[in-house]
């Protein structure tokens, strides 16, 4: 299952936003993978996430392969939504 | 012939010792091949060590939570998520088995490769982050060799070199008696490091670039603090010259003594106290050492930023009781904390221009709860020791803030009810405050002008920009007209006192005595020249001299009027001028 989702928030995804995402994905047993800027990274590894550099406005490419995939594709994408909590 | 090199004199002294190590870059990561049989054992101990290495960042993160903001969680959090990470230990692994070599060398093979594409990456808190890399290898290196690091080992005489060198290992290593000097190839007079080497007495020089790659464990080298040479392969005829140049530096060491023991006052017995500005209590020693009348300004930023966490109350009481625990003094200035964006990095603090941010008493203001908790521990050490703390207030633009943060006081004090023991005082810094100088006096019982940040907001000018430095001179018309306004402002009724570097240039002295200061307080090793240089002055005298310069228009020639002043008035401290103390 793969949909598109766009980063909101104005610091993207940085340090703070990239594990709030991974502490995400970890719940999920689907394997994740986010394409973005030609590069597929796994999505349970802060350091695959961190090395996307996707900042504000990019969108990006989320894959999900298992049994629980929706509900982790839905997941990732309130977390993104919610700006990772981000105040602004 | 010996071979010498000259860095940044940070710490006074003179010391021969021979040569340890500490790290060339940082850790000193070893390369082993390992044989085919033992790959599982170098995984096994991988594997033991990132746990280890979880389980200890997970304790900071439990013990802490007091005074522990949500960003530093965050930031442990981030660090357990890369010490969790599958991509980095299947890498890890992958080059084990591939090269047959030890996981201290293919962990930092890895974490070396990542962070150079880190490195690409333009975006600041990537940039930030690439810190924690180093310093998340650092651990698992730490781990993997256990308990049995016996790496280096400190003789008597030593002299530690080092990349770098943190304030805290500083702290570790030098405490014994065996390290006689310290030699980095970063560092500045203003690091921490510097701070705690010149606390300790041990000579020290920095910004020796690649010393750490010059010098040899065990070569012996000499040690020059005052000028901040390092010499080493010195033969019979220089060794000789170094030890009469020993000799000249004992006789100053004697001198300054002599003169610390002076009071601050001038030849016509006006007294002006001379106090010593410190940044982490174990100064003290050489604040007593060289003379100081008091503790003028404990800046408490190093013990709010020396840990992963900010202090509790409990610790800060720990630390503020030691400045009256001693029979040298009895009262000491505790400034609150002056942090902001720029001073700590794990705040925060989005800024793009900290200097200008929330920063001083702003950030107190917009975080209660941190200040209330300093304020406790300072009415804690007023209840215990019944002697007389001065808060002094940073950063203060206008009423409302002394007025807010007095409140804040008088609210925390009704716990203690100690109103007798302390005093508040505000850091005059930003022009605004200047101007405002005489209704701020009003809500307040001293003042104390802080001319670092004063000099920096009047000229607009940033003091660390070498393209600015004709500029941000002490002798510039404006401000010795600010400065002059201030005392005007405040009039003779309050006590009011410079705190800063200026305080301690000898040019500036008379000035300060001509205008009425009650008090200058300076590091602690300028104290003892700065109390000759003032009981040769007398007040009448620098009285006429502020009315000149005042005439002057330009920053020279009020420079030079003052230097010519000086080399006429000063003589017993005049050969001790040289040495740039």
């Amino acid at each position: 299952m793969i949909e598109k989702c766009k980063i909101i928030n104005k610091l993207g995804l940085h340090a703070r936003a990239s594990s709030k995402l991974v502490q995400v994905t970890n719940k999920f047993e689907s394997e994740i993978f986010i394409n973005c800027n030609g590069i597929r990274a796994n999505a349970k590894s802060i350091l695959g996430i961190l090395s996307l550099a996707a900042s504000c406005g990019t969108t990006i490419e989320v894959e999900a392969i298992g049994s629980d995939c929706k509900e982790a594709i839905n997941s990732i994408k309130k977390v993104i939504e919610d700006k990772f909590g981000e105040k602004e | 012939m010996s071979i010498g090199k000259k860095g940044i004199a940070v710490s006074h002294g003179f010391c021969y010792g021979s040569i340890v190590l500490l790290n060339k870059a940082r850790t000193i990561v070893e390369k082993r091949k390992i044989k085919k049989n033992e790959i599982f054992n170098e995984i096994n101990r991988l594997q033991v060590a990132v746990e280890k290495s979880i389980d200890e960042v997970s304790d900071l993160k439990i013990n802490s939570d007091y005074g522990l903001k949500s960003e530093h969680i965050d930031i442990l959090d981030f660090n357990i998520l890369i010490l969790e990470d599958e991509i980095l230990a299947s890498e890890v692994i992958q080059k084990i088995k591939n090269d047959l070599i030890n996981a201290e060398w293919a962990l930092n093979d890895v974490l070396t490769n990542k962070s150079k594409n880190f490195a690409n990456i333009k975006d600041i808190y990537m940039q930030e982050r690439l810190a924690d890399f180093y310093y998340i290898g650092e651990r698992i290196v730490k781990n993997l060799r256990g308990a049995n690091d016996h790496s280096f080992e400190i003789k008597n005489n030593s002299i530690l070199v080092a990349h770098d060198l943190s304030p805290i290992d500083t702290l570790k290593y030098c405490q014994n008696e065996k390290v006689k000097g310290i030699l980095t190839d970063l560092g500045g007079a203003t690091s921490h490091t510097a701070i705690i080497a010149r606390s300790l007495s041990i000579p020290a020089i920095m910004s020796l670039h690649n010393i750490s790659h010059t010098l040899k464990p065990g070569q012996r080298a000499y040690v020059d603090g005052y000028k901040g040479i390092v010499t080493w392969k010195t033969n019979k005829e220089e060794k000789i010259q170094m030890e009469s140049l020993r000799e000249e530096y004992l006789l100053l060491e004697e001198n300054l003594l002599e003169f610390s023991k002076l009071t601050g006052q001038t030849n016509d017995g006006a007294l002006v106290s001379v106090k010593a500005n410190i940044e982490i209590t174990s100064e003290l020693n050489s604040a007593i050492r060289y003379g100081a009348e008091g503790i003028g300004m404990y800046r408490t930023e190093f013990l709010f930023t020396s840990k992963d966490r900010f202090p509790t109350e409990d610790e800060q009481f720990e630390d503020y009781k030691k400045l009256l625990n001693t029979n040298h003094f009895d009262e000491a200035t505790i400034r609150t904390l002056d942090i902001g964006g720029d001073k700590i990095k794990n705040l925060n603090i989005e800024e793009s221009n900290p200097a200008l941010g929330l920063r001083g008493i702003r950030y107190s203001l917009a975080n209660i709860d941190i200040f209330e908790r300093q304020l406790r521990a300072i009415f804690r050490v007023c209840a215990e020791e019944e002697k007389k703390i001065r808060i002094l207030l940073p950063m203060i633009s206008n009423i409302d803030e002394v007025i807010k943060a007095n409140e804040i006081i008088d609210q925390t004090n009704k716990d203690f009810m100690v109103s007798d023991f302390y005093t508040i005082g505000v850091v005059i810094e930003t022009p605004s405050a200047a101007i405002l100088a005489d209704e701020i006096s009003n809500h307040v019982d001293f003042i104390s002008i802080g001319t670092n940040d004063l000099l920096q907001y009047i000229l607009a000018a940033d003091r660390t920009n070498e393209n600015l430095s004709n500029l941000m001179s002490y002798y510039q018309p404006s401000v010795i007209k600010i400065i002059k306004q201030i005392k005007d402002n405040v009039g003779n009724q309050k006590y009011i006192s410079i705190c800063g570097e200026m305080a301690s240039d000898i040019l500036s002295l008379p000035l300060f005595i001509g205008l009425g200061f009650n008090e200058l307080s300076m590091n602690s090793h300028s104290i003892p020249i700065i109390k000759s240089a003032m009981n040769e002055l007398s007040s009448s005298e620098c009285k006429e001299i502020v009315n000149t310069c005042l005439d002057c228009k330009k920053a020279v020639e009020i420079e030079e009027i003052l230097r010519k002043f000086i080399n006429d008035k000063i003589l017993k401290a005049k050969n001790l001028m040289k040495y740039e103390i």
